[in-house]
């Protein structure tokens, strides 16, 4: 039995596409080898009471829970949980009822609805209104305290005109804004290896604890890769992947392989990382405004996989 | 722009309640502060810009068609919470059979009656479960649940639509432009100004055979765009009959409920000219309270009174468009770009106004694009001289057209709430719903209306 405070939390947000479901199997994957806490998350954003015409859709919805009918957010979250089941992290016998909390007053506003995983933690099915997706996502992990938040990011790069016409995506918005590590899920398949990329400053060294957590909790195979911007820095790059290693070494992790290379630090990070079920980065210490000109949103924003930026 | 210079042809006060009708619509289209906000900033700028009198500004923002609004939300959410969606589930399929398409029809013609009488808002509040209900007895297979899904609730929106403007009290954009003819036109002392006094009945004779020429057309046009695998719905038609019927037959306070709606009709059909239609709404809606049909706290809650105070303030600001100038000053900019091709009179002109009604209410609620455009379009009327009825019920019936959005219209942000639709989906069948509604709006105004006296 693992104690309470060494589980891992991990929060999944649900709703943001099909690519937040296959967050699951890999949130799985780090239940098994940590009995972690779950909470699947679904945000509904707030209805805007001219576009229904003055009548609150609230009106609609608390209609269709009279005919016994699921909100169509609760059909998310079935839907995540079903596949939580299918995996063996529940046991969708313990037959327990949706509660109703009272966060925005609305009587079909938010919910939630809690399982025992069979090793002893839990996973919890939750339903939030807010008027901001992001913030809401944000204050849940910050009420669950989560180790780990993981959304479902674009399934493609977004590139040209068409980045600078459509709003940021939600995932990235998240990982600007929160304090939390962060998984932007893509085709998240555990057991193609992480690719821990760091470089030679504190904050790579700083993310090194939690990275051995997660590569512990996956029990998936580990490559070291460090990205010089030019010859001059390829010391540098060899030195954070050599101290690198030796701290993976020291707490029972042998990396599979140690890359140096030289070139654009996203570019290298995102071709390389392509063949890994996920990249590996320390945040950047920029403020949020200023995150999108990171290395580590830069490849979270271009890569076609998934990416982790450890807070 | 304030502090810009006014153009020239434009009053200074005009500029100012131009720039205030810009301000207000950009916060109504991106909702950056509550849209409640965006009213009492209305309010304050009449007040302050435009240096009028606040016991005149607040007279303003009571007109009948705002009573016709509170009064008609108020009755939406009773009705919903009546619960006879399920009874009418049962007579639906009852009549329609198992056929999907012919459900499709059923729950299209139901949903179009009703919300030509009681606000579309209603009839998709209380449609949705119906229809949700049948996909969900009828196939657990998600790809096929979706595809009958967009039949059904697009069969829900669309008609609810196309429907709101077949009587005054379909819609709160109806009651918006009878308002807006009456205090742009009649005068009491002005016996040739009589027919701009819109009553119940006169709208429906020109309004509603544009509503029921479109119906069948809109239910092929879905049933073209999207098609199903499942075309049989026996048994899950079975199993809503069984669910519907343990609940028995219906009780006496459902005989009140409809009682005191078809009292509500009658007196907005019979006497909304003399009380006003605003009048009558409240009647109702105060007769379900007394009643005990409905609580106070399930109205309260039910409505959005931002909303209700929103378009108080844009009709308020579209009084003020007119007595500055700057709607007609608006409209002649509108007449000289469409001179150069040739539609600045006649169909062309009437077309143009249905084009700019349709792109205006795609990007906000029908009743807001009625309320911001009406003032514009009635003056373009006057300057080509065409009939402000003509104009009036081409920008009304066409604030209709907004199948491009979920938010277009209160039917479909209701169905979209669902979680089955997507917004590429309204694109998708959007186009084609739009060309069939331009055709026969534009075709009854050549060939139906000069029948009927317009």
């Amino acid at each position: 039995m693992i104690q309470d405070d060494l589980r891992l939390r991990i929060l999944i947000g649900i709703g943001g596409g099909e690519e937040a479901f296959t967050g699951l199997k890999f949130a799985a994957r780090l239940s098994q080898q940590t009995c972690a806490d779950i909470a699947l998350l679904y945000v509904r954003p707030l209805d805007s009471g001219l576009q229904s015409g003055g009548m609150e859709v609230r009106v609609a919805r608390e209609n269709l829970l009279d005919w016994g009918l699921e909100l169509p957010s609760l059909v998310h979250l079935r839907k995540a949980r079903d596949i939580l089941a299918d995996l063996g992290e529940i046991s969708t016998e313990i037959n327990k009822e949706w509660q109703h909390l009272d966060l925005s007053g609305d009587p079909a506003g938010e919910f939630i609805r809690e399982y025992a995983n069979p090793c002893g933690g839990t996973i919890s099915l939750r339903l939030r209104t807010a008027a901001d997706v992001t913030s809401a996502v944000i204050d849940e992990a910050d009420r669950f305290e989560a180790d780990l938040i993981i959304v479902g990011g674009s399934p493609g790069p977004v590139n040209g005109i068409k980045k600078l016409l459509t709003p940021k995506p939600l995932a990235l918005k998240i990982a600007s804004h929160s304090d939390h590590s962060i998984i932007v899920a893509r085709h998240l398949e555990p057991g193609h290896g992480h690719l821990v990329c760091v470089k030679d400053n504190e904050c790579s060294r700083a993310m090194l604890p939690k990275a051995v957590q997660f590569v512990h909790a996956c029990n998936c195979p580990l490559t070291i890769l460090s990205v010089a911007e030019d010859e001059e820095g390829r010391e540098s790059a060899a030195l954070a992947v050599s101290e690198t290693a030796a701290y993976f070494r020291a707490n029972s992790i042998e990396p599979h392989e140690s890359l140096v290379k030289i070139g654009n630090p996203a570019e290298i990070i995102t071709e390389i990382g392509y063949d890994f079920s996920l990249i590996v980065m320390a945040e950047s210490e920029k403020p949020w405004f200023a995150k999108v000109f990171s290395v580590a949103h830069d490849v979270a924003a271009r890569a076609k996989n998934s990416v982790m930026i450890v807070k | 722009m304030l502090l810009a210079p006014a153009p020239e042809g434009v009053s200074p006060d005009g500029w100012r309640v131009l720039v205030m009708t810009v301000g207000a619509t950009i916060l109504f289209v991106t909702e950056p502060i509550p849209l409640p906000a965006v009213a009492l900033l209305i309010i304050l700028g009449q007040v302050f810009l435009l240096k009028i009198d606040s016991s005149l500004v607040a007279k303003s923002l009571m007109k009948d068609s705002v009573l016709f609004i509170m009064g008609s939300l108020m009755l939406a959410v009773a009705l919903v919470k009546q619960r006879l969606d399920k009874r009418l589930a049962l007579l639906i399929v009852r009549l329609t059979g198992s056929n999907t398409y012919r459900i499709a029809f059923g729950i299209s013609i139901f949903s179009g009656i009703l919300a030509s009488f009681i606000g579309e808002h209603t009839v998709a509040a209380m449609m949705l479960p119906v229809a949700l209900s049948l996909l969900q007895l009828a196939t657990d297979d998600p790809k096929k649940r979706r595809a009958l899904a967009v039949l059904f609730l697009f069969s829900i929106s669309y008609a609810c639509a196309i429907a709101g403007i077949g009587t005054p009290s379909g819609g709160a954009r109806n009651a918006i432009m009878i308002d807006y003819l009456r205090d742009f036109f009649y005068a009491t002392d002005d016996p040739a100004t009589y027919e701009y006094k819109v009553s119940y009945l006169k709208w429906i004779i020109y309004a509603y055979p544009v509503f029921l020429i479109q119906l069948p057309l809109m239910h092929l046009i879905l049933r073209w765009t999207f098609k199903t695998d499942i075309t049989d719905l026996g048994p899950a038609v079975e199993k809503l009959k069984e669910q519907v019927g343990s609940e028995g037959a219906l009780s006496g306070r459902h005989y009140v409920a409809i009682s005191l709606f078809l009292l509500t009709l009658i007196g907005w059909i019979g006497f909304s000219s003399q009380f006003g239609m605003g009048t009558i709404a409240i009647l109702g809606a105060t007769l379900f309270l007394v009643t005990g049909l409905v609580r106070w706290q399930d109205l309260n809650s039910g409505v959005n009174w931002g909303v209700v105070l929103l378009y108080a303030a844009a009709i308020s600001l579209g009084v003020q468009m007119r007595d500055t100038g700057a709607a007609a000053w608006v409209a002649g900019l509108f007449m000289d770009m469409l001179e150069p091709v040739g539609m600045d009179s006649g169909m062309g002109l009437l077309a143009a106004i249905m084009l700019l009604t349709t792109f205006i209410t795609n990007t906000m609620s029908n009743g807001a694009a009625v309320a911001v455009l009406g003032p514009i379009v009635l003056s373009i009327a006057v300057g080509a001289e065409i009939n402000p009825l003509a104009v009036g019920f081409i920008t009304a019936i066409s604030s209709a057209f907004a199948y491009f959005t979920v938010i277009g219209t209160p039917a479909s942000t209701i169905v979209h709430s669902s979680g089955y639709l997507k917004s590429p989906d309204f694109m998708r069948v959007g186009w084609r719903m739009a060309l069939m509604s331009f055709a026969v709006l534009l075709i009854a105004s050549k060939l139906y209306w000069p029948l009927v006296g317009l």
